[in-house]
């Protein structure tokens, strides 16, 4: 150890046989054997009959006791056994576990999945229990309105390493080329995805467009996530001959996007497409964000009114979700009204609502 | 133009796809850490032990524990290392069991050290209630059982 002189100095608990409780004051640059001679001056067991156990392992006495990064008023176990040299079953040193792909530790994704993200994660997850279910719109809805994670969300994004992920994760995205990151280096995309507010407002209009979503009973695994409800093809791209033959005709027929000033398909499709203003170039990223939520509003309408399945927003939920209400009781979910608001949050996914339920939802 | 909205469009919905994903681990991460927690302040009378095997393993898959062989057992004194494996799924599903100690127990594969979940009631029968430290608990509890107090065991210290 290079830092001898600065090795921190910890607070140890040592719990032995018969209700034997030390508490040694050492530093961490000491070896286990030093520890163990400190053990036995303030206690009868010699050095050589104490076996410590610390977070499931034997301690070595040749190793330092940083080696094992005990802190502070953390406990060591300590076992009397018979006196002999080396007393550990000299435990194979294990490889440390090879990083799972696109676990890196210097990325805020990563971080966030891992227990270190906490320390951000903590003030936006009122479910700290283990009901916490990523189904419940409520916890969309907290996270909406969560500057902490609108925060993370716009760090995560300006972070290059999280956008080849992105990229990386998607073979339609590595078939676009530099386009993509391009698009990802534009200012203007920069200023949308890492302004809080305006992040806030794309996820308000994702989950309207969600919510008209949900009656298609499309709700994935991801029911509440924006754009999840409808899969894959939930937010048909815009430009691409699907999306904007649907897009086209239904741009007329949008009142929905109450007092449009403008088509609103406009902003997005290409001027050939979208007729009207076609003198005026769409600049997309100029847009103000009222007129994307009437694109929104306008967009998710058309799209799922036209769905077979969509006049079931007016049956009741009973009606609706009959087949999984059923599958639901005979799984032996008896708890009806608890079954009809899981498929609500669920969307009509079964597997979901099983996990909603089961994560105390919907009580 | 159109193709750099399209771009958008699919970075967006990828990335709020990601949001389950890390969503779906705040629960197992939150579980662990409190786990990995009471193992570090050695809740609990010693006889069973458990820590991260790498304290800068981010998901808290792999952890070691010990067993405190139980008194009047033929496995008194002896103290068993295990390894333990937290999949992506847990408490959902149990956790992984292989003992690094050689031990002669019904439950575990005499090739490899590993725990038969069909055979220890607390992993075929898991809860999500159940913990790491139930686990060792458990097995410990087999130890001393009438079964298994007098079986013949390998040498002390050998490993799988």
């Amino acid at each position: 150890m290079s830092d001898e002189a600065t090795a921190p100095e910890i607070l140890i608990n040592i719990k032995g046989p018969s209700e034997l409780k030390l508490q040694i004051t050492i530093t961490t640059d000491k070896t286990v054997l030093e520890l163990k001679q400190a053990i036995s001056q303030k206690s009868d067991v010699e050095a050589d009959r104490q076996r410590l156990i610390y977070s499931g392992r034997v301690l070595k006495d040749e190793d330092a006791l940083s080696v094992y990064k005990i802190q502070s008023s953390h406990t060591i176990h300590m076992v009397k056994g018979a006196a002999r040299p080396a007393a550990s079953s000299s435990q194979a040193p294990q490889p440390l576990p090879t990083m799972q792909a696109g676990q890196n530790p210097l990325d805020p994704l990563t971080q966030l999945n891992s227990h270190r993200g906490y320390g951000a994660m903590a003030g936006l997850n009122p479910f700290a229990d283990m009901g916490l279910n990523p189904n419940d719109p409520n916890m969309m809805q907290t996270m909406m309105n969560s500057p902490q994670f609108l925060q993370q969300m716009s760090n995560m994004m300006q972070n290059p390493e999280v956008i080849d992920q992105i990229i990386a994760s998607n073979p339609q995205l590595q078939g676009m080329g530099p386009q993509v990151r391009q698009a990802f280096q534009s200012e203007q995309f920069r200023e949308i995805i890492s302004n809080p507010e305006r992040l806030q407002q794309m996820l308000q209009m994702a989950s309207m467009f969600n919510g008209a979503g949900a009656g298609a009973g499309g709700g994935g695994p991801f029911g509440a996530s924006p754009f999840g409800g409808g899969g894959g093809g939930g937010f048909p791209a815009p430009g691409t001959p699907g999306g904007a033959s649907t897009a086209t005709p239904s741009a007329g027929s949008a009142p929905t996007a109450a007092g449009a000033p403008f088509p609103p398909f406009n902003l997005f499709a290409p001027p050939a497409a979208g007729g009207g203003t076609a003198g005026q170039p769409p600049n997309p990223f100029g847009m103000d964000p009222a007129a994307m939520q009437q694109f929104m509003g306008g967009f998710g309408a058309p799209a799922f009114g036209g769905a077979p399945a969509a006049p079931a927003d007016t049956r009741s939920p009973e009606e609706r979700f009959q087949v999984q209400l059923q599958q639901l009781q005979d799984m032996g979910f008896t708890n009806a009204s608890q079954n009809v608001r899981a498929l609500l949050a669920t969307g009509g996914n079964v597997h979901s609502a099983i996990e909603y339920i089961l994560g105390g939802g919907g009580l | 133009m159109a193709k750099g909205i399209e771009t958008i469009h699919y970075l967006f919905e990828k990335a709020t796809a990601l949001i389950p994903r890390y969503l779906k681990s705040v629960p197992r991460n939150f579980r662990l850490l409190e786990e990995l927690e009471k193992g570090e302040k050695g809740i609990g009378d010693g006889s069973c032990s458990y820590g991260l095997e790498d304290s800068d393993d981010i998901m808290m898959s792999s952890w070691n524990g010990t067993i405190i062989g139980p008194g009047h057992t033929v496995h008194e004194n002896r103290i068993y290392s295990l390894k333990i494996t937290c999949g992506e799924s847990y408490p959902d599903a149990p956790p992984d069991i292989q003992f690094i100690s050689r031990v002669n127990l019904p439950f575990v594969n005499q090739v490899n050290g590993k725990v038969d979940p069909s055979k220890l009631s607390i992993l075929s029968s898991w809860s999500r209630n159940s913990s790491i430290e139930h686990v060792l608990v458990e097995i410990r509890k087999e130890m001393a059982s009438f079964n298994n107090r007098k079986l013949p065991q390998p040498p002390e210290g050998s490993t799988f």
